[in-house]
Parts: structure tokens; C-alpha cells; sequence
């Protein structure tokens, strides 16, 4: 995408782009924080004499429930502001962990090579031969539901992500000349890795993280859909979608609302990250 | 008037980002029938331009803003792009300058040299095959039978500009454009397809505009010389009177420079 | 494509199998809710529990299970399945054509309509048409098969009722097919109202599985048929007077499939994933399906199985594109 002559407003679209996503990810992080404050209802407390509320806009619909409410009762609106916190906490802290053991990974095997390079490639490709999804369902039925082992699933599969750019990356560096510079003006190993390397694939890596917030809110949603996150009592846009589905005949709206959530938390994430990407790095802005 | 291509106070540029930049400031030239015509100029003088203007294949940010081409009793500037390209692609074909890239690498060289005779000769397939084979054995391949299966990455630069010149003359034009064509090549491989494209051109009958920075090659092989400096035509002569009787200030300098330059590295 | 090609692929394969069954074994070995719990009626007495314990070979140490389960494993045996008690590899022979028959349809769709979107991108470069094409990958970019599986439920199951929504055929057809490839029999049988019914229900799932594969072949393809575009011989191809579509699809576009093919082998990959959420959604009998289900009941032999099958699967679908790629580059063909 980059005649020279289109060059200028590429750049100012991914800027714009970035900034969108960026405000809306503002956006949604806000939410999660004041949700108790937000929130016009308590998300569990049911009403089972106002079930299958229809949103405001169509008939049928009760003025205190904005959204609706799903079969119990409960308020639609309030269920998805509390479900941004759970979809918030396991894509940052998921992203963030899967980021950091990859790039650790990344790094070891492409800066020392060798042996250690052998054996995380070989794991990598191991990997890849999972289906990603069935390997989480897998993967938190063995550890158990619960927030911390949906992280613990995308950690564990997601970290390839990251390890199999960062590697490649450091392959490029190392054979860079101000490494090599670095070398015989006899610099520490692990200081030209941490000073030197790192910065480099930075942007790369800032860029993958953000898009892989945005896979894990997926994962965390389709956990949550086949009923393998969090307790089911507690709010999830993949739980209420879930519930949603069972009566999708009589009651639609409950279950597209959960997925216009998340189809925008996800663009939002994406847009970022894509923007981020020609924002920050020159090279992949060709 | 007995002239094949007529160019006639040609302007063209380029505009990049609002700002436009003049590249040929009113050219003219004229190829006659059967004639060598060489066009001589410095890299950055639009002798590239003034080729692609012809074969009307400018990028999109060029534009003609003024002048001529008459082809054919045709003003090819003025001429619908369908027609256009039914008229000049049928008569003007093109030797270009870096054989390494010109011919598609995951398609056989026979098909490549078959589809443009189907194209423009209305061949079928079999005599498509059969003419591809005569045509590679006129450009002086050897054994044409194995190249026609052979991809373009299996043979040297040195045949692919061979292939590359059989499907120039393979239709028969009136005109054929060489874009510095020996230019990518070895020094020893550069005489024989020197050789060659005059060889064919005395057989044919057909006009070449020859592009060329290098006057020791345009020596060898034109009739004419055009001398192209900061996008005008400059000088217009036959290659003897040229080279003995320089008259734009220019020419002379680029001589000069030549004939030191012929006198220490090359002997021939 | 040479036979010692292939053979050196497979061999290579190898290690990876023994990898990934290494790790699935591992894996459903620490599993805290113990399968035997689940298979025992009410009332049991801790011999009834012994002895389904030494039946599944589970009361052995763990390196002993796994030598004795891998050897199982090469003579073709995963055991019984502990919630169905029926054969493991019957089973998943039973449910792996219709995964296939979808698999192959949506990466057929995908494949059709990513490359359609490439080229009608690089003809109308930077006009309205590019446009669309670049809003759509975007947006299928981004938005996974299980959300598109239930948009289009939404859509055409509930708002619009066009098409089934669950299922693989319709129950009130009577089946006479001797094979579980139903599309593929019923084709050869002409049998065309079974057909088509076939196709109705499979459309909806193998478009949502379809879709990010689509967009990641459009997008890459695209990129490259513009880099494409700028080279030499394409330049040459206008001179000789070709039309532009036919340059775009016969000197271009062969030469920009060649970098799409070789990096689009980890997305066939996802698609194949996806089919364990699609199958689900739309209540598809396929192992995708079944994995759920055996997750969910906590059937060691039967995921041991399934997760085997996945792998296996996905080993095949890269040889295939590795074989594409070899033909497409007449380069690496010979090697």
C-alpha cells in the first residue's frame, strides 16, 4: 500500500485508525473501572417475572431494563458493562503474559541458536499442530474454570505467537553490524540482548500484543460459550451469548448485543494494532 | 515521406505530489524504413520516457502534455487506449534491458513465444509450436526443442535476451524498440547480440530505435544517431557524420569522452 | 514432485507426532476430576473402582501407561471411548467424513473467493472496488468464524429464515448412503434433492469457517499481485498487447500465489480449529463437535483420539499446500 504518492495519506488514515481504536479501547477500560457506578442494575439479581425484556427500541420493552433482560431477569445492559471487566482483565493480563514468555523464548533461541534454538523450534512446531481452539477447551478442562486458567490456556497457546516473530527477528539483528560492533567493543551478552536487541523488535512486539488482546477476548468469549470460564453466575459477553443462543427464536437481541461487543472490542484492538504497526515501525510501513 | 515513426515537438513530465517536473521538452524524431536509428543520452536525459511514450506503457503519474507520434498514418498520443494497443502492440514490439526479468519465470519459454504469434499471427497451437522453434533457431539457440520446455531461470542472460529478440521479431513489426538491450550483459555475450539484432534487422527489413548511453555501441550498429540531452534532441546526423563531424557542443563532449574512455579499456 | 520427496516429508513428520502425542498424553494425565468417578454408578464399591482402573490401564505408573498407549496407538488402537463405550477409532471414522466434507468446502470457498478479491482488487487499484475489498479483510480479519457462525444463525436462521440452522441433512430425508462422504456419494448417485439439502445445511458453516481464511489469502495475494504488477515481464505482456485481465490471471497471477501459498499454511490450520466451535454451533455430527462433547465428559481415550486426528489432519493439509507450492514454483519443483 505505498506508492510514494499515496504514501502521505495512507499515513494519515492508520493514524486516524489508531486513534479511533485507541479511544475506544479508553472507552471500554473506563467501563470496566466504574462499571459498579454505571451499571443501573445488579448483574445477577433476577427478576423472573420481567424475563426476556426487549430493548427500548422495539415493543415490548420496559424503561428501567435499557437492553432487555435475558430469561432470569437479569439486566442485558448491566451484564455486558461487568462483562467488559472479565473480557478487559483476560486480554491484558493473558496478552501480557503470553508476550513475555514468547519473547523470552524468542529471544534465548534466536540470539544463542544451537541446542536452544533446536528444541524451542521443534516446540513451536509441536504447537502448531494443535487445533488452537480445542487445545484451550482442552487445556482449561484440565486445569479447571475459573479466570486464572483461561489466562493460563491463551499463555499457553498463545505464546508462539510471539516467540516465532521475536526468534525470527533476532536472527535479522544479530547479523546486524552494530552487533556485531557491540560484541568486540566487549559488551555482555545479555546486555547487547536487553539493550540492544530488544528495542529493535519492540515495535514488532508492541503490535502483536495489542492484536493479541484482541484474541483473547475471543478466546475468553468462546470459553465462556462453550461454558468453560469463569463461574457461570458471573457476567461474560461469551456466557450471555451462550444463553442468548437457547432462545435466539424468541429473544435475538440477547444474543447479538454480547456480539456487537465483542466484534467491537476486537476491531478496536485491531485498528490499534494495525495502526501501531505503521505508526511505529519504517520498516513494515512499506 | 517514407519515415515509420514520426515524433514531432513531444512534451511530457511528471507530477508528484502537486509538484511537476518537466522531462521531455519538445522532441522530435523520425525513424525512416529499414533504418538503425540510435538515441544517445546521459541516464536522467528521457530516453526511457520517449520509449515507453511510444509504447504506451507511461506511468500513470506521466503525462504527454504536447506533441505527436505518428505511427501508421496514426497519432498514437491521441488514439483510444483499445485501438492503441490493437495498432502498436501488432507493429511495435520491444528488446528490453534486462533479460534477467523480462520473461515470466513460471511460465515455459515456448508458451511465452507461442501465446504472442496466437496473438498477433492468428496462429494455432501446433503451428504456433512449429514457428517458436524456426524463431529460436534464427536468434542462434542451439538445440530450440529442449529451451521451448525449459523455464526462464534455467538459461543464461545471454539466451534469454535470445528468446527475448525472437518474440521482437516474431511478429514481424515495423518497429522495434531497444532499451539499452546489451547493457545487462557480459562484454563478450554484448558483440554477439549486437551481431545478432543487426543480422535480423538486414534480413526483416525492420526499423530499430536503439537506446543506448554508450556511443562505441551505437557506432557498431546505427545508421542514424539522435542525441537527447535535458530532454531535447540536441543533434540529428548519420552515424559517419556524427562521429566525424560532431556539431552541438554536447556531442563533441560525450565523443571526447568516449574515445578516452575506448582508448584505455577496450581494444576492439 | 518426486516419490523421495514426499517420503522425506513424511519421515520428517514423525518426530511431531511423537511430539504431539507425547504432550496430549501428559496433558490429560493431570487432570484433577478423575474419569473413573464419572463412569461409576452410583452405589460402586471401591473393587467395582479397581477394577475399572486396571481395565483402562490407569492404576500403572505414568511412563508405563504412555509406552503402553503409544504401542496401542501404532497398531491403530486409542482404546474405548469411556462416555460412549464404543470404539475410539470407530468412532472418529464414523464423524471424521462430514468434518472433511466441510473442511475441503470452506477451504474450496475460501480459496475461490480470497483470490477472486485479490485480482478485483489489483484491477480497480485505488478505485472504489480496492476499497471494498480492503474494508472486507479488514473486517474478517478481525472477526473470528465462531461469531460469523452465529451472526449468520442470526441472520438467515432466525430474522430471515432461508436456511437450516443445525444439522447435516434433514431428518426427514431417508438415508440410503452406504459411505459418510454424503455430498460426495450423493453426486456420484445423482441424487440431487439429497444433495442439495446437503448443501443447505453446509453453506452457513462452511462460510463462517471460510471467511477469515478468505481474508488472509485476499489481503496477502493482493499485496503481492501489486508487487507483481510492477515487475518486467508484466511491462513486456502490456507491450505485446495482452488484455489486462489476462495478464492479471496469467502472467501475474501464478507468481503472486507462490509467497500467498507458502504463508498460508498456519491459516489453514485455524480452519481446521474453527470446525470444533462451527460444528458445534450449528450441531454439525463431525469430530469438532465430538471433541466438545468429549471435553466436556472428561473422555480421556476418545480426546487422546481426537487431538491425535487434528494433528493428523493438519500434518496432511500442510504436505498438500507444500506440494502446491512446489508446483506452482517451477524453482523448488525438482529439488
Amino acid at each position: 500500500m505505498s506508492e510514494p504518492t499515496r504514501s502521505g495519506r495512507v499515513h494519515l488514515s492508520s493514524l486516524v485508525r489508531t486513534w479511533l481504536g485507541g479511544i475506544v479501547i479508553g472507552l471500554l477500560i473506563l467501563i470496566a473501572i466504574f462499571a459498579p457506578w454505571i451499571a443501573p442494575h445488579d448483574p445477577l439479581k433476577q427478576d423472573l417475572f420481567s424475563g426476556l425484556m426487549a430493548p427500548f427500541w422495539l415493543d415490548n420493552h420496559d424503561p428501567a431494563y435499557l437492553l432487555g433482560t435475558d430469561s432470569l431477569g437479569r439486566d442485558v445492559l448491566s451484564r455486558l458493562i461487568y462483562g467488559t471487566q472479565i473480557a478487559l482483565v483476560v486480554a491484558f493480563i493473558a496478552a501480557s503474559l503470553a508476550a513475555l514468555l514468547g519473547t523470552v523464548l524468542g529471544l534465548l533461541a534466536g540470539y544463542y541458536g544451537g541446542w536452544l534454538d533446536t528444541v524451542v523450534s521443534r516446540l513451536v512446531e509441536i504447537w502448531m499442530a494443535f487445533p488452537p481452539v480445542l487445545l484451550s477447551i482442552v487445556l482449561v478442562a484440565v486445569i479447571g474454570t475459573g479466570l486464572h486458567s483461561v489466562v493460563i490456556a491463551i499463555v499457553i497457546i498463545d505464546w508462539t505467537r510471539f516467540c516465532r516473530v521475536v526468534r525470527a527477528e533476532t536472527l535479522v539483528q544479530r547479523e546486524q553490524e552494530y552487533i556485531s560492533s557491540a560484541v568486540s567493543i566487549g559488551f555482555e551478552r545479555w546486555t547487547i540482548l536487553w539493550r540492544e536487541i530488544l528495542p529493535n523488535v519492540l515495535p514488532l512486539l508492541v503490535t502483536l500484543l495489542t492484536l493479541e488482546m484482541g484474541i483473547a477476548v475471543i478466546v475468553e468469549a468462546i470459553l465462556s460459550f462453550v461454558g468453560l470460564s469463569v463461574s457461570s453466575d458471573q457476567a461474560t459477553w461469551g456466557g450471555l451469548i451462550q444463553e442468548g443462543r437457547q432462545y435466539v427464536h424468541s429473544a435475538w437481541w440477547v444474543m447479538s448485543l454480547p456480539m456487537i461487543c465483542i466484534i467491537i472490542a476486537v476491531l478496536a484492538f485491531n485498528a490499534l494494532g494495525d495502526g501501531l504497526r505503521t505508526i511505529l515501525d519504517p520498516v513494515m510501513r512499506k | 515521406m517514407n519515415a515509420v515513426l514520426d515524433v514531432q515537438n513531444l512534451y511530457l513530465g511528471v507530477s508528484q505530489k502537486r509538484h511537476y517536473s518537466p522531462i521531455l521538452n519538445g522532441v522530435n524524431l523520425e525513424i525512416q524504413r529499414s533504418q538503425i536509428h540510435g538515441l544517445v543520452g546521459e541516464s536522467g536525459a528521457g530516453k526511457s520516457m520517449l520509449a515507453k511514450a511510444i509504447l504506451g506503457i507511461l506511468p500513470s503519474s506521466t503525462t504527454i502534455d504536447k506533441g505527436y507520434i505518428h505511427f501508421k498514418g496514426n497519432d498514437l498520443v491521441g488514439m483510444p487506449r483499445y485501438e492503441r494497443r490493437q495498432l502498436a502492440s501488432r507493429h511495435i514490439a520491444m528488446i528490453p534491458q534486462d533479460p534477467m526479468t523480462s520473461l515470466n519465470p513460471v511460465r515455459r519459454v515456448g508458451n511465452q513465444l507461442g501465446d504472442v504469434l496466437r496473438l498477433h499471427m492468428k496462429l494455432n497451437r501446433t503451428l504456433a509450436q512449429e514457428r517458436v522453434l524456426e524463431l529460436l533457431n534464427d536468434v542462434q539457440i542451439r538445440d530450440p526443442k529442449r529451451v521451448v520446455h525449459q523455464y526462464p531461470f534455467e538459461l543464461s542472460g545471454g539466451m534469454r535476451q535470445r528468446v527475448l529478440i525472437a518474440m521482437a521479431f516474431s511478429c514481424k513489426p515495423e518497429l522495434i524498440i531497444a532499451d539499452e538491450p546489451t547493457t545487462a550483459l557480459d562484454v563478450t555475450v554484448q558483440r554477439q547480440i549486437l551481431q545478432l539484432i543487426k543480422q535480423l534487422q538486414s534480413e526483416t527489413g525492420t526499423s530499430v530505435l536503439f537506446i543506448s548511453h554508450d556511443l562505441g555501441v551505437i557506432a557498431k550498429i546505427c545508421d542514424h544517431v539522435s542525441i537527447l540531452h535535458t530532454g531535447n534532441v540536441v543533434e540529428m546526423q548519420s552515424a559517419v557524420n556524427l562521429f566525424q563531424n560532431p556539431r552541438h557542443e554536447y556531442t563533441q563532449n560525450l565523443l571526447e569522452i568516449t574515445s578516452h574512455y575506448y582508448r584505455f579499456e577496450n581494444t576492439d | 514432485m518426486s516419490f523421495p520427496f514426499l517420503l522425506r516429508r513424511l519421515v520428517l513428520v514423525i518426530p511431531t507426532l511423537i511430539g504431539v502425542s507425547i504432550i496430549v498424553f501428559v496433558l490429560l494425565r493431570v487432570v484433577p476430576g478423575d474419569p473413573i468417578m464419572m463412569m461409576i454408578p452410583p452405589g460402586a464399591t471401591e473393587d467395582d473402582i479397581d477394577h475399572l482402573r486396571q481395565l483402562y490401564g490407569l492404576d500403572k505408573p505414568i511412563l508405563e501407561q504412555y509406552l503402553v498407549w503409544f504401542s496401542e496407538v501404532l497398531k491403530g488402537d486409542f482404546g474405548t471411548s469411556i462416555s460412549l463405550r464404543q470404539d475410539v477409532v470407530e468412532l472418529i471414522l464414523s464423524r471424521l467424513p462430514a468434518t472433511i466434507e466441510l473442511a475441503v468446502a470452506a477451504m474450496f470457498i475460501s480459496v475461490i473467493l480470497g483470490t477472486s478479491l485479490a485480482l478485483i482488487g489489483t484491477f480497480w487499484s485505488n478505485q472504489w472496488p480496492e476499497t471494498i475489498v480492503d474494508g472486507f479483510t479488514g473486517l474478517n480479519q478481525a472477526i473470528p468464524d465462531f461469531l460469523w457462525g452465529l451472526i449468520f444463525i442470526l441472520a438467515f436462521g432466525v430474522l430471515w429464515p432461508l436456511l437450516p440452522v443445525s444439522g447435516r441433512i434433514d431428518p426427514r430425508i431417508n438415508l440410503d448412503l452406504v459411505s459418510q462422504f454424503y455430498i460426495v456419494e450423493s453426486l456420484i448417485r445423482g441424487e440431487f434433492s439429497v444433495f442439495l439439502t446437503l448443501i443447505k445445511h453446509m453453506i452457513m458453516p462452511a462460510i463462517a469457517l471460510a471467511l477469515p481464511l478468505t481474508a488472509v489469502i485476499a489481503r496477502s495475494l493482493k499485496a503481492s499481485l501489486r508487487e507483481t504488477m510492477t515487475q518486467d515481464y508484466i511491462r513486456m505482456a502490456q507491450v505485446k498487447g495482452f488484455g489486462p485481465w489476462r495478464i492479471l490471471i496469467v502472467e501475474a497471477l501464478r507468481n503472486a500465489m507462490i509467497p500467498t501459498v507458502a504463508l498460508s499454511g498456519v491459516q489453514f490450520n485455524f480452519l481446521l480449529g474453527g470446525t470444533v466451535l462451527i460444528e458445534r454451533i450449528f450441531s454439525y455430527p463431525g469430530i469438532g463437535n465430538m471433541s466438545i462433547g468429549a471435553v466436556i465428559d472428561r473422555d480421556l481415550p476418545l480426546i487422546q483420539g481426537l487431538i491425535i486426528t487434528f494433528a493428523i489432519l493438519f500434518i496432511v493439509t500442510n504436505l498438500v499446500i507444500d506440494m502446491s507450492y512446489r508446483t506452482l514454483n517451477p524453482r523448488v519443483r525438482n529439488e
